[in-house]
């Protein structure tokens, strides 16, 4: 009994120490990665795309449901983006509130015979509307049958005039500047490797002050929540994407923002409505796709913020959301099965989907059964409570380490929190995180994964707070399907 | 935290022999996590003091250096610009040490150089030339880093330092595609439309980026003066192919429509599409069609 129980004991601590492994490389990748991508591009103006005729033509899809109170504020800052060739897709996914009536009062839009593709299959399309003042011109409004956030950004996908689509969530605050960075990587591409997606870092807008739709100060929350989830997301942003992209690995590219070849999209069938993680779950499909057919391709990433999201403030809502990441993630991994270890995959099999699944799917599990079995020793009177504190004290030094070198590598990249208040906020928050916020994180998502077992399907709901025009508002009230972009 | 449960039992069992090791281990490690984490604690508040204390300097650099910068610029007479290059000597030297100063300091004189015309102009340039500004250019440009060098070729294009032009050339078609792209820009810059004679001996592919950035240079210059783009339809590279259509296209030489019309049946359906586009613009008078499976 006492050898079995040694052997999972080391199972256990030689897993902490593979990921402890794990994220240093990564965070040292990143750091290569985003080295290079500052030198790179010291010379860049990005005012030339602006100007140029040779500037592809882009499309900006968002789904919107039930936005009423934001989404004419929300359009007019889609409609100002510094891009000069491009449209704007909002596509009302059969909203129970006054969105639609607002959209075409405000923006004069009346109803066109316009015919849709059908190159992704969606639910019914109601109308499509465009504006009669040429000065929203690039805004089409496609009203359609309620089908959710896959389907509506698949009639948002056939309705496209371009060759790329970007997908945001519509309730994001994007930089000005956020399309021209983010189409380079495209224009930077040959015939050899087709450029298939690319993403861009998500930051946390709670507790910056947002003035008509435009992000004009940027600080650390004051609430506990949300600053742990800036950190988290550095960590995310900075020490892991950039890194995967490094290595051509890139899983994921958040909803609330990424550019994608429309063409490859469409081929690979849209967004899916059998996963609640269809961000997610579309680039593992597009870059299996072009695995299969055996195209030369690459996903890239940008460490440049570029998109600024509202967060969960509460632990309902937060762990409801989390628990959605992970049920997610699940239905992801279980789709793709096929690559785990799959050399034909290359990178893809033989290292992103491995990692993702024994570190990202399998860590809640095997902290969960650590510590449900440090309760059953401790019950047994097993534990060397020397050691044990020993350990503990080990796991959550580390944990700290790691926090400090995101907080090095915002600061030395891109400094967004200019106030010193700001930091040790921000370390305050780091000093707490294993403690409160990760045992909650491993435990939503321990329930996503009863909810896959028990075949729970829907989104969860959230309340947003909304940020327009001030920094901290009255609760908006606002519920709408929780949509905010993973850091994972 | 879950490893926290190999703490059983382990100093009375028998079965654990490298439980003092592992302690050992363990103890090490967690020091070595606090001083790095402690270390890094202080690396990021001296990275932002240091960060504040360099715009601070920065902007009294950038004023310091204004009012020198503007008295060369509209100075009236030669007698009156070299003055201005003797009182600037000294200064530009004694701040050129650090090279992240030495950076502020030609990008002031490039960015008010580019802002203006005629005697001003020239007035910068003679000021850029005759302090050490042109002596720092030109050791960054034989500095091993490509960034560094690439910065050197970028600064010298935006002087126009016509002189340095056999120097850059030879970048043009370097194995390195940053600095390659720089000094393809520069030699535009430089030379005008002789400038694209690069594209001849280029081996790699152009990108759409770096077509923009020709092109955003070509905009500026005399649109009669262009050549004959048709010269590189026959180039071994496709993405040249490609510019040179685009190029057709943008300045509408009609006379190349013919040439064009070979590219409607070229496998490369990017080439065929940008002919397509280009014919339709070119030649408006006649109808040019892609079959279906092309349009797709």
């Amino acid at each position: 009994m006492i050898l079995a129980l040694e052997i999972i004991i080391w199972i256990i601590f030689a897993f902490c120490i593979l990921i402890m492994g794990g994220y240093l490389i990564l965070a040292y990748l990143s750091y290569k990665a985003m080295r290079i991508y500052f030198t790179k591009n010291s010379f860049t103006n990005y005012q030339t795309i602006l100007n140029s005729p040779l500037s592809p033509a882009l499309s900006l899809v968002s789904p919107a449901y039930n936005e009423s109170k934001s989404i004419v504020d929300n359009v007019r800052t889609q409609l100002a983006l510094h891009y000069n060739n491009y449209e704007v897709i909002l596509v009302n996914d059969g909203s129970t509130d006054d969105s639609m009536q607002k959209l075409i009062t405000n923006f004069h839009l009346e109803k066109k015979d316009i015919k849709i593709p059908q190159h992704l299959p969606t639910k019914e399309i109601l109308g499509v509307y465009k504006s009669t003042n040429p000065a929203y011109k690039r805004l089409i409004v496609i009203d359609k049958v309620n089908g959710g956030k896959s389907d509506a950004l698949n009639v948002g996908i056939n309705a496209a005039t371009t060759d790329f689509v970007t997908c945001i969530d519509v309730d994001c605050v994007l930089e000005q500047d956020s399309l021209l960075k983010m189409v380079k990587p495209f224009l930077e591409r040959t015939d050899k490797k087709r450029v298939i997606a690319s993403g861009g870092v998500i930051r946390i807008a709670n507790g910056c002050v947002i003035e008509n739709g435009k992000l004009v100060k940027v600080e650390v929350p004051e609430s506990f929540l949300p600053r742990v989830q800036v950190l988290e997301y550095i960590r995310a942003f900075l020490l892991g994407r950039m890194a995967w992209s490094r290595l051509d690995g890139l899983l994921l590219i958040s909803g609330a923002f990424g550019l994608f070849d429309k063409d490859i999209v469409i081929k690979c069938g849209g967004y899916t409505l059998k996963t609640v993680s269809e961000d997610m779950e579309l680039v593992v499909r597009m870059r299996r796709y072009m695995h299969e057919n055996k195209m030369e391709y690459i996903a890239t990433y940008i460490p440049d913020p570029l998109c600024w999201t509202e967060v969960p403030d509460s632990y309902k809502i937060l762990g409801n959301q989390r628990s959605r990441w992970s049920r997610g993630n699940v239905e992801t991994l279980w789709i793709h099965r096929k690559m785990f270890f799959n050399p034909r995959y290359g990178r893809l099999g033989m290292l992103s989907y491995p990692y993702w699944f024994i570190f990202e799917f399998l860590a809640p599990i095997i902290e969960s059964v650590g510590i449900v079995f440090t309760l059953i020793l401790a019950y047994l009177n097993l534990i060397n409570w020397n050691f044990f504190f020993l350990l503990l004290l080990f796991c959550y030094t580390f944990a700290i380490l790691f926090s400090m070198l995101a907080i090095m590598a915002e600061e030395e990249s891109f400094h967004e929190y200019k106030k010193m208040s700001d930091y040790f906020k921000l370390i305050y928050s780091v000093l707490l995180e294993p403690t409160f916020f990760h045992p909650f994180i491993t435990f939503s998502a321990i329930r996503g994964y009863i909810g896959v077992m028990f075949g729970k399907k829907s989104w969860g709901k959230m309340t947003r707070k909304g940020f327009a025009n001030t920094k901290q508002q009255e609760p908006m009230a606002k519920k709408m399907a929780t949509s905010t972009p993973k850091p994972i | 935290m879950s490893a926290a449960s190999t703490a059983v039992n382990i100093e009375n069992s028998v079965n654990y022999p490298f439980a003092h090791n592992i302690e050992t281990i363990v103890v090490s490690m967690i020091l070595i996590f606090t001083y790095s984490a402690a270390i890094l604690f202080i690396a990021v508040i001296i990275l932002r003091v240091r960060k504040n204390r360099f715009e601070k300097v920065t902007e009294a650099l950038k004023l310091k250096l204004n009012s020198l910068i503007m008295s060369a610029a509209f100075a009236s007479n030669d007698d009156e610009l070299n003055e201005v290059i003797r009182e600037a000597k000294p200064v530009f030297s004694k701040e050129i040490r650090n090279s992240s100063q030495a950076q502020i300091i030609i990008n002031e004189v490039l960015t008010i150089h580019r802002n203006l015309t005629g005697q001003s102009k020239d007035n910068l340039a003679k000021l850029f030339h005759g302090t050490c500004l042109m002596a720092y250019t030109l050791r960054n440009l034989g500095n091993e880093n490509w960034h560094v060098k690439a910065s050197a070729i970028h600064d010298l294009a935006q002087i126009k330092a016509e002189a340095f032009i056999p120097k850059i050339e030879k970048y043009a078609v370097h194995n390195n595609i940053y600095l390659q792209q720089v000094a393809q820009i520069a030699l535009v810059n430089l030379k005008g439309y002789d400038g694209l004679d690069f594209l001849g001996k280029l081996k790699n592919a152009l990108s759409d980026w770096q077509q923009i950035n020709i092109l955003d240079v070509l905009r500026k210059l005399d649109k009669d003066k262009a050549p004959d783009f048709s010269q590189w339809l026959t180039h071994k590279e496709d993405t040249i192919k490609l510019f040179s259509i685009r190029l057709i296209h943008f300045f509408q030489q009609s006379y190349n429509g013919d040439k064009l019309e070979e590219f409607l049946h070229s496998e490369n359906r990017f080439l065929k599409h940008e002919a397509h586009a280009a014919l339709q613009k070119i030649k408006p008078s006649q109808h040019f069609e892609l079959s279906n499976s092309d349009k797709s």
